[in-house]
C-alpha cells in the first residue's frame, strides 16, 4: 500500500482518463517521474490543497459550527495506516476550517491530532521542520499568520511524500481532505440553502473527477476499492453537471441543486464520512 | 585457477559498473529548488500545491510532459517555475486544453523569456480553470536528466 511500484516503466503523460484524442506515443522515449524514486508510480496532477478548498467554502459564505468537526480526541482511535491517513486528511481540513474562522483552541487540538497521527506514519520530521505548534501559539487569534503557517505545513508535507516516494500516501490524505471539506459544507447548509456555496460544492466534480481516476489507475487494495466505491456513489449526484462548460463566476452561479438533491447528496458524503472517522 | 580469474573479473566489472551507475545517478535537490522560488509567492499569494517533474529523456525524438493543473473558477493564482535543474532546451508552455484537444491554445511560455541564465519564471493567468502544463523537449536533446519544480499559488 505505501508505496506502489511499477519498476522503471514510463509513466503515462496527462490525464488518467483514456481519451482516444490524446497521443500516447509520448510514452516510449520519456520517462518522467514525479519523485526522486524511480521506481514510484506518479501521475502528473496537481491536487488542490485543503486550505484552498477551505478558504473558497468560506468565502462562498461557508459558516462555523463547532460540532461538525471531527473530534480530535477520536485520534487514538485510528490503528491502521490508511485509516490513520485518511484521518491526517481529516484533520488538516477541520484544521483549516478552524484556523480560518480563528478558532484558537480547536487549530492547537487538531494540531496536537495531526502531530499524533504523524508519529504513527513516520512524518514526524514534517511536523518539527515548521515547529508548526510553536508557531500556532504565537500566533493565536491572527487568522492571517495561522493560514500562512498552514501553507508551510502544506509546502513541507507535499515536499516529504514527494521526495519519499509516497504519492499514494498523497491521494489517500488529500482524499480524507476532500471527503471531509464537502462534509462540512454540506453540513453547514442544513437548514438554510445558500446558492452560492452549492456552487462551489457542484465545482469540486472535477476534482473529484481526477482523484477518482489517479485512485483507479493503481493497483488497489480491498480498503481502497471501498473508498473509490464511496467517491464514485459521490461523484454520481454530479453527473447531469458540466464542469468544463463553465467559463466565468456567473457561469458557475448558475449551477444548482434541488433540495432533494441535496439530501441525496448528502447522504453519500455522510456514508463514506463515516468509513473515515469512525475508523 | 582459470575459474577464479573468471569470478574476479565479474567481481571487478560489477564494481566499475555500480560505480558508473553511482556517478550518472540523478538526484533531484527539490526541497531546495522550491525553497528558493517560494519567496516569489509573497505578498499577495499562498501556497497551494507543487508538482517535481524528473524528466530523464532516453532518445532523439521531441516529447512532452504534461501536468494537468485544476483551477478554480474567479480564483487569482501566480504559476512559478524553477527550472535550475532542468535541460536547457526543455521549454514550459501552458495550454487551455489537455494534448490532442481541438481549439487548444497557447497561454503562456518561456520560450522567449529564456536568456540562458534564467532559471526561474512566473505568470499570472487571467482567467482561472483546468490549465495544462507542457515540458517541451525539442527534437536531438540528446540523453540526459533533469527535473523541474512547479508551484501554485492563490491570491489571499
Amino acid at each position: 500500500m505505501l508505496v506502489m511500484v511499477l519498476g522503471t516503466g514510463i509513466i503515462a503523460c496527462g490525464s488518467p482518463q483514456n481519451s482516444d484524442e490524446e497521443d500516447d506515443s509520448n510514452l516510449t522515449e520519456i520517462e518522467v517521474t514525479e519523485m526522486d524514486n524511480p521506481e514510484e508510480n506518479s501521475f502528473l496532477y496537481n491536487l488542490p490543497s485543503p486550505l484552498q478548498i477551505a478558504s473558497i467554502f468560506r468565502r462562498a459564505g461557508l459558516t462555523y459550527v463547532p460540532e461538525l468537526t471531527n473530534k480530535p480526541s477520536n485520534v487514538s482511535n485510528y490503528n491502521t495506516k490508511f485509516i490513520q491517513k485518511l484521518n491526517f486528511g481529516a484533520y488538516a481540513a477541520d484544521l483549516a476550517y478552524s484556523a480560518l474562522n480563528e478558532q484558537n483552541q480547536s487549530c492547537i487540538n487538531y494540531v496536537q491530532s495531526l502531530s499524533t497521527l504523524s508519529e504513527s506514519l513516520w512524518m514526524t520530521n514534517v511536523f518539527n521542520s515548521v515547529s508548526i505548534l510553536d508557531r500556532f501559539e504565537k500566533n493565536m487569534g491572527n487568522g492571517d499568520s495561522l493560514g500562512y503557517i498552514i501553507s508551510d505545513f502544506q509546502m513541507e508535507l507535499d515536499t516529504y511524500l514527494e521526495e519519499n516516494g509516497l504519492s499514494m500516501n498523497s491521494l489517500v490524505i488529500f482524499t480524507g481532505a476532500w471527503i471531509e471539506s464537502m462534509h462540512l459544507g454540506l453540513q453547514s447548509m442544513k437548514g438554510e440553502s445558500n446558492p452560492v456555496l452549492m456552487s462551489r460544492l457542484i465545482e469540486q466534480k472535477k476534482i473529484l473527477k481526477d482523484l477518482i481516476g489517479i485512485l483507479e489507475s493503481q493497483d488497489n487494495d480491498a480498503e481502497e476499492k471501498i473508498l473509490i466505491g464511496h467517491l464514485k456513489k459521490i461523484e454520481g449526484h454530479f453527473a447531469k453537471y458540466n464542469i468544463d462548460a463553465v467559463e466565468s463566476e456567473e457561469d458557475l452561479a448558475k449551477l444548482a441543486m434541488s433540495a432533494e438533491d441535496i439530501e441525496l447528496l448528502t447522504t453519500d458524503v455522510e456514508e463514506a464520512r463515516k468509513f473515515i472517522v469512525n475508523g | 585457477m582459470k575459474k577464479s580469474i573468471l569470478s574476479l573479473l565479474l567481481t571487478f566489472s560489477i564494481i566499475i559498473g555500480s560505480a558508473e551507475e553511482l556517478q550518472t545517478a540523478f538526484v533531484c535537490p527539490s526541497t531546495e529548488l522550491k525553497n528558493e522560488i517560494k519567496p516569489l509567492l509573497k505578498p499577495e499569494y499562498k501556497y497551494d500545491s507543487s508538482k517535481i517533474t524528473r524528466i530523464k529523456i532516453k532518445g532523439q525524438e521531441g516529447k512532452v510532459t504534461e501536468v494537468e493543473v485544476p483551477l478554480f473558477i474567479g480564483e487569482k493564482y501566480k504559476f512559478i517555475f524553477n527550472t535550475a535543474e532542468l535541460q536547457e532546451d526543455v521549454v514550459i508552455s501552458v495550454y487551455n486544453k489537455k494534448q490532442g484537444k481541438s481549439n487548444r491554445e497557447l497561454l503562456y511560455s518561456n520560450q522567449n523569456d529564456k536568456d540562458g541564465k534564467k532559471t526561474t519564471f512566473t505568470w499570472e493567468p487571467e482567467k482561472s480553470r483546468t490549465m495544462y502544463i507542457n515540458y517541451e523537449v525539442p527534437k536531438d536533446a540528446g540523453i540526459s536528466e533533469g527535473c523541474v519544480v512547479f508551484l501554485l499559488g492563490y491570491r489571499i
